[in-house]
């Protein structure tokens, strides 16, 4: 062995934190150097030791801290969760509560997504959309050169995506299992319409409405239904453009 | 922070807490701080999105408010406080063993508030160098001198020091300051 071995070494040895080769060198030299090697074996003693001693937590945790990891672990879930469906948030929102039973509330309004309140059963769905490499997993789609495969996302989640216009190109396909099954988001770039997602969930109700708008912030989107699906194009830039391909959508799903 | 990384807050109480526990040398005292730290990372989101493994992040907040708040301020007991009810004597029956279980211990708990935050994070949470340093917001060279410097102390007059091969060795590669 030529590399001097160093505190350092000794070190990494006893915490385990040498690769294979590093390992063999550290215990040749040990082997010929009872001085260091009973050096190490007292820290790896005083390791075990510690571990042993210090390694229980004390007793349970108090009912103010788990309250306090939890209200941590949900807002940061629910950060996550509105940067992953920033697009769809408000949308979202309707599956959580039933959006018919809103119809009447129109014209149809919700305000930026963190400020909204959040429905519980949104927060389990988020929840959930943690949970989804298992379903991403299963769908050859599922890579990064995402590729609309509307059979495949079909035999997934049980939702028919809309075919889209050919100058689109999807960029990413995500699956989020949700309360009422699966959800699908697609990222689309969307010619003269720039970047825009389409969402589509399931619902209980079943019936056609054709897309009606709502505003969020910058962002507008137009959803609609088609059977028990409810759909939603979001884009960042208004307007009639961005109405003309949810209505284009809508007809193609007849 | 990655996308995948599981958000298992809750999950990371044990750790965090027995953690707390090394630091604060107090049960009571521990809990308190892991309290606060879960209270503070709730307050600033900002940082919460800058945080790169959320194991290391906790940590870190609870590293943190114990040195500059905790400690600055005289919160935290002073040092000859008993650090009572740990799980030493559940673990081994014979009373040799037990006595010099207890004296490690001791010794550990007798270890400056930085050398004991290291040994803890490397040795008990098992995290990588790189780890516990970014937990303690310290170059991992300082890690490893700290590091050195508790097994030394508690290595004590026990097992004869490194031979004079190592001294050099560990000179040339450590060498630089520390706190």
């Amino acid at each position: 062995m030529t590399d001097a071995v160093s505190e350092n070494d000794l070190n990494a040895y006893v915490d385990r934190q040498l690769d294979p080769v590093r390992r063999l060198a550290i215990e040749d030299f040990l082997a010929r150097n009872p001085q260091d090697a009973a050096r190490v074996m007292a820290d790896m003693r005083s390791r075990v030791v510690l571990r042993l001693a210090l390694g229980e937590a004390p007793g349970r945790p108090s009912r103010k801290m788990v309250d306090a990891a939890g209200r941590l672990e949900t807002g940061m879930f629910w950060e996550r969760m509105v940067s992953r469906f920033r697009k769809v948030a408000a949308i979202a929102f309707f599956i959580g509560i039933g959006w018919f039973a809103h119809d009447e509330a129109s014209p149809l309004h919700i305000s930026g997504s963190e400020a909204a309140p959040i429905p519980p059963a949104f927060i389990e769905d988020a929840l959930q959309a943690h949970r989804t490499e298992k379903i991403r997993a299963n769908m050859a789609s599922q890579s990064h050169e995402q590729i609309y495969d509307r059979e495949d996302i079909f035999r997934s989640t049980k939702i028919e995506m809309p075919p889209l216009p050919p100058a689109w190109r999807v960029t990413d396909v995500q699956v989020f299992p949700s309360h009422q099954g699966a959800s699908v988001e697609a990222s689309v770039q969307a010619g003269a319409l720039g970047r825009v997602s389409l969402f589509a969930a399931h619902v209980d109700t079943n019936m056609n409405v054709p897309p009606k708008l709502t505003q969020s912030g910058a962002e507008t989107t137009f959803y609609w239904q088609k059977g028990t699906l409810l759909f939603a194009i979001t884009g960042d830039k208004a307007g009639r453009p961005l109405r003309r391909a949810a209505h284009g959508l809508f007809e193609t799903m007849r | 922070m990655a996308d995948t990384e599981k958000l298992d807050v809750v999950g990371m109480l044990g750790p965090l807490r027995r953690y707390a526990r090394s630091l604060t040398r107090n049960d009571a005292r521990a809990e308190d701080l892991v309290h606060d730290a879960l209270v503070r990372a709730y307050e600033r989101p900002d940082a919460r999105r800058n945080a790169g493994n959320l194991r290391t992040w906790l940590f870190s907040i609870v590293h943190n408010l114990f040195i500059d708040d905790w400690r600055r301020t005289g919160a935290e007991a002073r040092r000859a406080e008993a650090h009572a009810a740990l799980a030493v004597d559940t673990a081994v029956d014979d009373p040799e063993s037990r006595l010099r279980l207890k004296q490690i211990l001791d010794l550990f708990m007798a270890l400056p508030d930085v050398q004991r935050a290291a040994l803890h994070l490397v040795t008990v949470e098992e995290m990588s160098y790189q780890e516990a340093a970014d937990s303690l917001g310290i170059p991992v060279g300082t890690l490893m001198s700290r590091l050195s410097r508790a097994r030394a102390a508690i290595r004590g007059l026990e097992a004869g020091d490194a031979s004079p091969e190592i001294r050099r060795a560990a000179l040339r590669v450590i060498g630089g300051k520390d706190d």
